[in-house]
């Protein structure tokens, strides 16, 4: 039997355990956390609630890893889920990739989760990128780059030669830029907080002003 | 059910204090009265045993258990204080290539039936080495210095243990020096969280007790030492036990320090 807590904006967990625990049948229950940090003294009253209830606790999921580690803490076998994916479909991503990831029917490919140092990320048409591209990672695309995120890598734009393409990410500051086959270090001042910014081609160098509103080309 | 945690300690980059950690994490816990052993998987250029000062009561290794020449019985190296705690050596230096994941899940899994926590010393590198340590961690903890190189190289293996499946994974931050931390010649504790994202299970401030405790051989969690060091440790283990302990803050530390300095002058002068 799977029990998921109430979303954390709507109601807290607390509040509605008890009616939970009534609802579902008795015996072992599967618990999906969702988005609560759960610290260790919370787990502790959420299995006396669940003792009392005459039932028991089986397993565990969660979107956060703190409530992964009070659960392994206190004995309980608890696993890690990413949340939802943004878009419906087979498009979430969980590993870093070595080859084509996810494709939509515009062209774009979509990549959920953060690039670690050593991670590459190739796609022959535009990139979008929910999440980090920490230093040491690697993102390249015939198309634009989108970042949702800290771009802190190396990143290249317009692989194929493509002048047009453009590199945007929520925060700029990476190793390398690279737009065609120009290329140039990233700045060295950090950026002015909450100001998403693009780098695009002109008259052969590499220039990066606040980000345009725009659709992603199929590159 | 196992309850068993298997955890892995790892970095990516040398010298950072891995085996450092295994070794006082491995009496801390065991100190705690859980049943504790560490495993070094770092076996060719194994250190582990010098820590724990067990360096000549090293008879068999894992390789003899699996081989079934001796009994696990045999092989484990029981602490010569902290009865709680065993030390395994995962293999011989002179046999560097017989080790491959799959004995190391079987070890592991013959450790599981005897022990609350297998703490699995790695080594260095991402290469076999690595992946045979990993091969049986369900959890692990990445240790790492506030440096820009043991940043980029936890990263990495990060990425690593994602693919891998290996959750949670925490961090231990060592070495931390609160003064160069306070003028910003070090990275700072959010710079270094800021890129690995990972639960900060501990920050480690840089101790001198710990090369002393080190080259004797008696890590410094064993006595009642109120080292700095031997603090944090003793904090990441019972945070690692569910317990809820507020992080050490370094600035706090420095000021901690000056405002003791300032009470001791003002002591000596009225």
């Amino acid at each position: 039997m799977k029990i998921k807590l109430p979303n954390h904006r709507d109601q807290h967990w607390r509040d509605t355990i008890k009616d939970l625990l009534h609802n579902a049948n008795t015996g072992w229950i599967d618990l999906d956390c969702g988005e609560w940090s759960l610290t260790y003294t919370d787990l502790q009253d959420l299995m006396a609630e669940v003792e009392q209830s005459g039932r028991g606790l089986d397993s565990l999921i969660s979107n956060v890893p703190d409530t992964v580690v009070s659960a392994r803490a206190f004995g309980l076998e608890a696993r890690l889920q990413r949340s939802a994916p943004i878009c419906s479909g087979d498009l979430m991503h969980t590993e870093p990739p070595t080859k084509e990831s996810s494709t939509q029917s515009t062209g774009v490919m979509f990549h959920q989760g953060t690039l670690r140092s050593g991670d590459y990320l190739h796609s022959d048409r535009s990139i979008l990128v929910y999440g980090d591209v920490n230093p040491g990672a690697t993102v390249t695309a015939c198309g634009d780059i989108l970042v949702w995120g800290r771009l802190r890598g190396v990143a290249h734009a317009g692989a194929n030669g493509s002048t047009q393409a453009r590199i945007i990410a929520l925060q700029l500051r990476p190793l390398q830029l690279r737009i065609a086959d120009a290329v140039a270090r990233g700045p060295d001042d950090l950026p002015q907080p909450g100001l998403a910014e693009q780098a695009s081609l002109r008259n052969g160098v590499i220039r990066i002003d606040p980000a345009e509103v725009l659709s992603l080309q199929p590159g | 059910m196992s309850t068993t945690r298997t955890i892995l300690i790892c970095s990516g980059k040398g010298g950072v204090g891995k085996t450092t950690t295994t070794a006082n994490l491995g009496i801390a816990l065991a100190r705690l009265g859980a049943r504790t052993v560490v495993l070094d998987a770092d076996f060719g250029l194994r250190n582990l045993d010098l820590l724990l000062g067990l360096e000549n009561r090293i008879v068999f290794t894992a390789q003899e258990v699996l081989a079934e020449t001796c009994r696990l019985e045999q092989a484990l190296v029981k602490h010569k204080q902290e009865p709680n705690l065993a030390l395994l050596p995962a293999g011989n230096p002179r046999m560097l290539e017989w080790l491959t994941p799959k004995d190391m899940k079987a070890i592991v899994s013959l450790l599981e039936e005897q022990f609350d926590y297998v703490l699995i010393d790695c080594p260095a590198g991402i290469e076999d080495g690595f992946k045979n340590a990993a091969a049986a961690a369900r959890e692990a903890v990445v240790v790492t210095t506030p440096e820009v190189a043991a940043v980029r190289d936890a990263d990495r293996v990060i990425g690593l243990l994602n693919t891998q499946g290996v959750t949670p994974v925490q961090l231990v931050l060592n070495r931390v020096r609160p003064k160069m931390m306070s003028i910003q010649e070090m990275l700072s504790v959010d710079d270094v969280t800021d890129i690995l994202a990972l639960p900060l299970l501990g920050l480690v401030f840089e101790d001198e007790q710990v090369i002393v405790s080190t080259n004797r051989g008696e890590p410094l969690t064993l006595g009642e030492s109120g080292s700095p060091a031997a603090k944090a440790y003793n904090n990441i283990a019972r945070r690692l036990q569910g317990e809820d302990i507020p992080l050490m803050d370094p600035s706090e530390a420095r000021n901690g320090f000056r405002a003791r300095v300032r009470q001791l002058m003002q002591t000596r002068l009225f």
